[in-house]
């Protein structure tokens, strides 16, 4: 039974109020009659007084005697009543042209500069210029002027016969009106009990200047950690931990949701930067319990920008700018590495026991005795090594490293009429990176059109597609990046004969293995093609008042094409070309839908207000991956597949569905008190046939203390609400058969035939099931001084059981591990931000800080609880994830200084090898011996606490944006400085290995190893020798714009215009040695160790925002 | 409906529920352990098996990890997290679970054949047996393992004696003897025959009579039997030329008792020895293309151990090679002996790993009559078979590899025996465990190191004639497994 909008207003009613303020008045209606008045106080100025007379009259009579008189018009749509002031120019030509003056103030009096003058409904416009003075001329006495301000609420006045008008903004406490998108929903933020954090687009525009999502979110929201990992060109290197790690081995980032749509790729991929409206972290299980099975790490909600009613606008916005490597490592010069390399070899031959009937070793025997030794070329010193002047000095780091250029074009339109709303957009964006041979490109396209059928029917449809290209290079152990350090400086970047200089091209100086950098990024391709379709379409239909069915299709197509070509003459991990070309050519298809109905009822009646939510939704997922390998090339000629004989191939397929039922209700009371409860039933092809479906309650409460009326009168606070949730979460992010026991096709020749063999893959467990995670939530908000000081402060604890681990089983069962729900992983922390508008007046300055704690603990793991041992390259057991530390904790031996002399040695417990300049270690365990037992817990890569500080400053017309952010207590492994130095000995080394240890007299800085080609104990094994302190203050970005004034825009025609300067990733300050303390090659339970990412750039960018 | 929605089943990969149905499931199940020897056989059962002894060492690899070097240096403690112990043992075990599943499931399936599901059962219990055979020899005592574990059953298990691993052998072995043809169609060609079993029993007998069990003469007499049905059989006789022993043109040969099977062609079933075993910065004289790594080179005691003229050296192994056409020659040794010339892609050989050939079984029947102080003409005729058979190969120096007549003491002819079998067998992983099971490994061993690496024979310790337990099989279940002593 729908409610028809006559009879609402047919509804009768007895009212008598006199010299009441009409918007008293209308509240009152609103609840005798059960209606909902919706307007905006702007507009309409509900301050007015009037008087009102009726009894059992009908409502349409009763506003008709009291908003007539005021010029006001009403309509019912939805259920609501909408009140507008009349627009009797209607129908009229428009003839006068009037001119009108005025200042615009702020609350202290003083005047506004910058701020929007807009005539409604039409192009004219103008800013205030630096006195908060401005002119405009309008159609008629019925023009309504828009003056709009960032921070300020805007102010709609009608002209009438005034040719001066005066307006006083007043400082927006909007931050409380503001409307936060909820999963499958919005709510006010005055209303919400869970916690969420958000960044808006404003914040996002002008700030992140849209070069990258690191730059959008890094440091903006409390207890979210988002780490630029890898600085590639393209931006898409980040990790995103929201309030810890609560998963062992199951996937920890968050799920992300594009408008609704939830999508088990990265959005960074996906969407455009410069699209997006706004971005809303849930961090509490109970605002992401309503995502059920997916919800355990938290979800990131990307809205994106939707048309809005009016003039077409049109926006072109471009920037180009120079990026560097933020910060190089300092390494050891030529002849510094000559020195090194001589002592490395000369202690390695002290150290070598004499054979049989020798003289004990001295640094001076020649090579014709040394070379009689197995392994001679740990104690062999080439002749020519004596003279430096036989070598060259690169700095091979120079060689790699470039200034790149950064450039992004955008244009955008947006517009609508009334019914019809429309956004489009389309991009290019171009990145070379600050690698040689490594770039970016994307294209980017995006309509979204919305329409109203009828009153009761809207429907949507939003497209937005992508385009990318980049070539990349490695990182990580071998790669170029490395090869940079690890190359000794003494070879030149070509030899004589043109083949690139390296210790596998020169074996005249041979040392090592490490091949020409240079040579690598130039000569091997490996160029990536990506586009990408996703697609939504919705309706909404009203049933009756207040009762809303939505259903959406959501379709996403990702393709991703890799090619990769290594040619004959490139010399590669340390083996001397020619080598055999080798080409690879690998695509992959990824292909979502999503169906999703959902019905939302609300319902507000006296003081209380009510929503509910149910929705059923089915959701599938397609992948596919196939590759070609080809090799046999007769030259370097044709450099892809067809140029060589196939020699190798595979192809797969896999699939994942999701059925899920939900439910919410909210329900608050006089605004005071918040009531909030969710369901989602899950069910997941993922899991075992035993434990396919999970249900995820969540509840939580909370209660605006400011709305008491004790607190009325307390001035000074605006704002106070207490909130407590609880919640169950789910993850589900493991591969998609592991229940299933598998078998794979292999082979067998018999008789030169090959035959088929069924091969067993992974140990089954029918009784796999989801991550679990209860977390308790307690949030404190304060609004001091009119929002002038707000704090928001946020308290939890979660606790993640049944994880999703690879328990290692013994392999005598023929498996090295079976995938179980085990263990239990607490992370426990607080949150706190803060923002102040510090001054008001001409000169503004307001400030942003937010601060994180979150522990990690290890509570429970496997029936035995045996710890799991994790590692990288060349880096077994460098990693323990046991009970009462955090997930991935460095495991090696305590390094206490080295041994300065000989007394020191005997002193301290040390193995038989050691000498003076050996690393001494901590006798854990205190048996007078340093055995495998000493092996401790070094720290992780957890930081204590992240913050970020950003402040805004305005004055006529320029904006100064200063963003600080960091981290503090994290510890990085740092494996590169160990593969280089003392690992091999032949490598270059840091150039603090100029402070070894050389001898008892010549001991150094007491802190650096002596060098060793040959080392005996334990310098290689994982010790804290090699834990580096991560901790960085980084000037994250300072940016600079102006906003030009009245006067020039109107001689240029254009509605807005602003250029600015901004720079990012400008200074860290860390004693970090490495490139930078956020970018780790390794991460899971490997986290926190450094095999150099791509390194992060310092970016100095220019750009122009205009709109006509 | 929403049941079977989220009701998906692999798409790529089959599901094992479905599958071990029918007697063609069974075939391919068969293969499947077949196909895992090849993981052991790569790399890893070399290291143990010749890497370990004084046949060869590492050519020294730039950036070479202990992980090498600890096993070849006596000096270098062999860690109990090396990654090459740890391989060894998980990868064993993989085909032990292989073989395991076949037993497991074949009773449930029909046949039409009765005698073929025997037969899949004897090759089953063969290639479980063989496995064992090398891990009770590397690392001693072991878990024993009869059937597919579950988790809780796989923690169960703790390691049992040398002497029941020994006996769980024999029993596979003497199952499959009795159910394998003595030949197969030429499309099955590379299974496991009669023979095959019958010789890896002779060895198995060889070694319980020898160290660590040291059973004595009733085990040399198992041997010489199972060695002598062996010799007997009219399928088997020595090639003639020792080359084409093993020339890919000729796998499988009438010598050949069991072989790996390889095949190239980029379908990750070729060899990769070739390459593995060539000198770091050689070239095209040593391989044609491909990455060389430089393992498994023959030690300088190896290339002196060829009796001058004996063209199994060059069939076998290079002292070096020469640089650079027209340039310096380059004196670093390395392994010839599975070399594809007709190979293009790298590391991708046709070449097999002939584990057990009729020469080997020669020479323990042989050694097992002198032990017994038996039948002195008779052991004396199967050692000169083998010299005669190597001095009619082309290459040999006139005059060379006389037979031997007599041996002044049991204890010469044993050494005759064991240089014999070190130069027949070089680089085929039978010397290790010849020196180990003779308890000849100290002895050799010192001295080989001693000149090679300064080591010190009095630190020699017999703990080194095992493998440690790898670190992380002892983490996952320290409570049932525990270490080998001296690690």
């Amino acid at each position: 039974s729908e409610v028809r909008p006559q009879d609402l207003l047919d509804h009768s009613i007895s009212i008598k109020m006199d010299n009441i303020e009409i918007s008293k008045i209308l509240s009152r209606i609103e609840r005798l009659a059960n209606v909902k008045f919706v307007y905006s106080s702007n507009t309409i100025r509900a301050d007015r007084k009037v008087s009102i007379t009726a009894s059992e009259r009908k409502l349409s009579e009763v506003l008709n005697m009291v908003l007539k008189p005021l010029n006001i018009s009403y309509r019912v749509i939805g259920g609501q009543i909408m009140l507008n002031t009349e627009d009797q120019g209607a129908g009229r030509p428009k003839q006068l042209q009037q001119s009108v003056s005025g200042t615009v103030v702020d609350e202290s009096g003083m005047g506004l500069p910058g701020v929007s003058v807009v005539e409604k409904g039409t192009q004219r416009g103008t800013v205030t210029d630096t006195d908060g003075k401005f002119s405009i001329n309008v159609a008629n006495e019925q023009s309504v002027l828009v003056f709009s301000f960032v921070g300020y609420s805007s102010q709609e006045l009608i002209v009438a016969n005034k040719s001066i008008v005066d307006v006083s903004l007043k400082t927006d406490d909007k931050s409380l009106n503001e409307v936060i998108v909820v999963g499958y929903g919005t709510q006010k933020k005055a209303d919400l009990t869970g916690a969420i954090a958000s960044i808006s687009a404003d914040r996002l525009t002008s700030k992140a200047a849209a070069v990258s999502y690191a730059e959008a979110l890094v440091g903006q929201m409390a207890g979210v950690q988002v780490q630029q990992v890898n600085g590639a060109p393209g931006g898409e290197g980040l990790n995103i931990r929201i309030r810890g790690t609560g998963s062992i081995s199951a996937n920890s980032s968050p799920l992300y949701v594009i408008d609704g749509y939830p999508i088990d790729s990265s959005a960074f991929s996906l969407v455009n930067t410069s699209d997006i409206e706004n971005i809303q972290v849930l961090k509490d299980a109970s605002s992401t319990a309503i995502y059920g099975s997916r919800g355990a790490n938290g979800v990131v909600i990307i809205t994106t920008k939707k048309g809005t009613a009016g003039a077409p606008r049109v926006s072109f916005s471009s920037f180009y700018g120079v990026q560097q490597v933020a910060r190089k490592i300092d390494m050891m010069n030529s002849r510094e590495y000559l020195e090194f390399f001589k002592d490395g070899h000369n202690q390695a031959w002290l150290d070598r026991t004499p054979m049989p009937g020798n003289a004990p070793h001295t640094i001076s025997d020649p090579n014709e005795v040394r070379s009689k030794y197995t392994n001679a070329n740990f104690y062999i010193i080439p002749e020519s090594f004596n003279d430096p002047g036989n070598f060259a000095d690169v700095n091979w780091q120079d060689e790699i490293f470039r200034t790149a250029s950064t450039q992004k074009h955008e244009l955008s339109v947006n517009g609508g009429s009334e019914k019809t709303r429309y956004a489009v957009s389309g991009s290019y964006t171009k990145q070379d990176g600050i690698q040689i041979h490594t770039d970016f490109k994307r294209y980017n396209l995006r309509t979204n059109l919305t329409t109203s059928v009828s009153r009761k029917l809207e429907v949507g449809v939003a497209v937005s597609a992508y385009y990318a290209e980049n070539n990349e290079v490695a990182n990580g152990k071998d790669s170029p990046i490395s090869y940079a350090l690890y190359l000794p400086p003494i070879y030149p970047l070509r030899n004589a004969d043109g083949t690139y200089g390296s210790q596998v091209r020169n074996p005249e100086i041979w040392a090592g293995d490490v091949s020409n950098p240079v040579s690598i990024a130039e000569n091997v391709t490996n160029f990536t093609k990506k586009n990408a379709v996703i697609a939504s379409i919705y309706a909404d239909y009203q049933i009756i008042e207040g009762l809303k069915y939505r259903l959406s299709l959501n379709g996403n197509l990702e393709n991703r094409r890799q090619k990769f070509y290594q040619p004959s003459f490139v010399d590669l991990d340390g083996s001397r070309a020619p080598r055999i070309a080798t080409a690879r050519a690998e695509s992959w298809l990824g292909a979502n839908w999503l169906n999703e109905h959902t019905l939302t009822y609300s319902k507000v009646f006296n003081k209380h207000s009510l929503n509910l939510l149910a929705g059923f939704s089915a959701q599938k997922s397609y992948a596919e991956y196939s590759r070609v390998n080809a090799q046999n090339f007769p030259n370097d000629a044709v450099r892809n597949i067809k140029g060589g004989q196939v020699v190798a191939g595979t192809g797969t397929e896999d699939e994942n569905s999701l059925i899920s039922y939900l439910s919410r209700l909210t329900y608050s009371y006089d605004d005071k008190y918040l009531f909030s409860a969710s369901i989602r039933k899950d069910g997941s092809s993922r899991f075992g046939s035993e434990n396919r479906w999970g249900t995820f309650p969540s509840v939580s409460a909370g209660w605006r203390i400011s709305s008491e009326p004790f607190l009325q009168n307390v001035s000074q606070i605006s704002e106070l609400k207490l909130r407590a949730s609880w919640g169950l979460v789910g993850n589900n992010k493991i591969g998609n058969y592991e229940s299933i026991a598998r078998t794979v096709s292999g082979y067998y020749p018999l008789n030169g035939i090959l035959v088929n063999a069924v091969n067993p893959v992974n140990y089954p467990n029918p009784n796999l099931g989801w991550e679990k995670t209860r977390q308790f939530n307690f949030g404190l908000e304060l609004g001091l001084y009119k929002e002038r000081v707000r704090l928001e402060a946020d308290f939890y604890n979660s606790k993640s059981v049944d994880l999703l681990l690879n328990v290692p089983v013994p392999t005598i069962s023929g498996y090295a591990t079976q995938l179980q729900n085990i263990g239990k992983v607490e992370n426990k922390g607080m949150e706190f931000l803060v923002r102040t508008r510090n001054t008001t007046g001409g000169f503004k300055w307001s400030t942003d800080f937010n601060i994180s704690f979150n522990r990690n603990t290890v509570l429970a793991l496997g029936p035995d609880s045996r710890p799991i041992y994790s590692g990288a390259q060349n880096a077994n057991n460098t990693f323990i994830t046991t009970i009462g530390q955090p997930i991935a904790t460095f495991f090696g031996y305590k390094y206490d200084g080295i041994f300065k002399n000989q007394a020191e040695l005997d002193a301290a417990p040390h193995l038989a090898n050691d000498r003076p300049g050996d690393p001494r270690y901590v006798d854990v365990n205190g048996d007078g011996q340093i055995t495998a037992a000493d092996k401790t817990y070094l720290g992780s890569n957890q930081p204590k606490f992240i913050y970020g500080f950003g402040n805004d400053f305005s004055y006529k017309g320029f904006d100064l944006n200063l963003m600080l952010t960091g981290s503090q207590g994290a510890k990085l492994f740092s494996f590169f400085n160990r593969m280089i130095g003392i690992y091999h000995g032949d490598r270059n080394g840091l150039a603090k290995l100029k402070d070894r240890w050389r001898s008892e007299e010549q001991p150094g800085s007491g802190n650096v190893l002596r060098a060793n080609r040959d080392p005996k104990g334990l310098q290689k094994e994982p010790s804290s020798y090699w834990v580096e302190d991560g901790s960085f203050l980084r000037i994250r970005n300072v940016s600079l714009g102006y906003t030009f004034s009245s006067d020039f825009m109107q001689r240029i025609k254009v509605r807005a215009l602003r250029v600015y300067v901004t720079g990012q990733n400008l200074y860290t300050f860390t004693k970090y040695p490495g490139f930078d303390p956020e970018t780790s090659s390794e991460s899971g339970l490997s986290r926190g160790g450094d095999y150099l990412g791509y390194p992060s750039a310092r970016t100095v960018i220019a750009g122009v925002n205009v709109s006509f | 409906c929403s049941e079977k929605f989220i009701d998906l089943q692999p798409i790529s990969d089959m599901n094992a529920g479905n599958f071990y149905k029918t007697e063609q499931d069974m075939n391919q199940a068969v293969m499947s352990p077949y196909a895992s020897l090849r993981d052991v056989y790569n790399q890893l059962y070399i290291f143990a098996g010749e890497v370990r002894s004084d046949n060869t060492t590492f050519s020294w690899v730039p950036g070479s990890s202990k992980d090498m070097t600890s096993i070849d240096n006596f000096g270098d403690v062999l860690l109990s997290d090396n990654q090459n112990v740890l391989d060894l043992w998980n990868r064993s075990y993989v085909t032990i679970l292989r073989a395991n599943i076949v037993l497991d499931k074949i009773d449930a399936v029909a046949f039409r054949d009765e005698k073929l599901k025997s037969q899949y059962k004897a090759e089953a219990r063969f290639l479980r047996a063989l496995t064992y055979f090398w891990l009770v020899r590397v690392y001693g005592d072991v878990p024993k393992v009869d059937k597919q574990l579950s988790v809780q059953e796989a923690y169960a298990l703790g390691r049992v004696p040398t002497e029941e691993i020994y006996d769980f052998i024999v029993q596979d072995l003497t199952f499959a003897e009795a159910n394998l043809p003595v030949t197969y169609a030429n499309n099955d060609k590379g299974r496991v025959t009669q023979a095959g079993a019958k010789g890896l029993l002779a060895k198995v007998y060889m070694t319980m009579a020898g160290y660590p069990l040291k059973k004595g003469a009733s085990y040399y007499a198992f041997a010489e039997a199972k060695a002598l049905e062996v010799i007997n059989s009219p399928q088997y006789s020595l090639v003639s030329d020792y080359k084409a022993l093993f020339s890919v043109t000729n796998k499988n040969s009438s010598e050949s008792l069991f072989e790996v099977q390889y095949k190239k062609g980029g379908t990750g079933t070729g060899s990769p020895w070739s390459n593995s075993f060539a000198p770091r910065f050689s070239n095209k004289e040593v391989v044609l293309v491909g990455d060389k790594s430089g393992f498994n080179a023959p030690t300088p005691s190896m290339s002196a151990a060829y009796e001058t003229g004996d063209p199994r050296k060059a069939i076998s192994m290079s002292d070096g090679y020469v640089s650079d056409p027209g340039g310096a020659r380059v004196n670093e040794k390395y392994v010839k002996k599975y070399y594809d010339v007709s190979f293009s892609v790298s590391p991708d050989n046709d070449n097999n790993w002939i584990e057990l050939r009729l020469a080997d079984v020669y020479l323990l029947y042989s050694e097992a009559l002198v032990r017994q102080g038996k039948q002195y003409q008779t052991a004396l005729l199967y050692l000169n078979k083998i010299r005669q058979r190597a001095r009619n190969t082309p290459g040999a120096a006139p005059g060379t590899l006389a037979d031997y007549t007599s041996f002044a003491t049991d204890e010469a002819f044993l050494l005759a025996i064991e240089k014999e079998r070190r130069v027949e067998l070089a680089f085929e992983n039978h010397r290790w465990f010849d020196l180990v099971r003779t308890e000849r490994a100290q002895t050799v061993m010192s001295q080989e190191q001693k000149e090679q690496n300064g080591f010190d024979p009095a630190l020699w310790n017999n703990n080194m004639l095992l493998f440690p337990i790898p670190l992380q099989v002892i983490q996952s279940n320290p409570e049932k497994i525990k270490q080998n002593p001296g690690y």
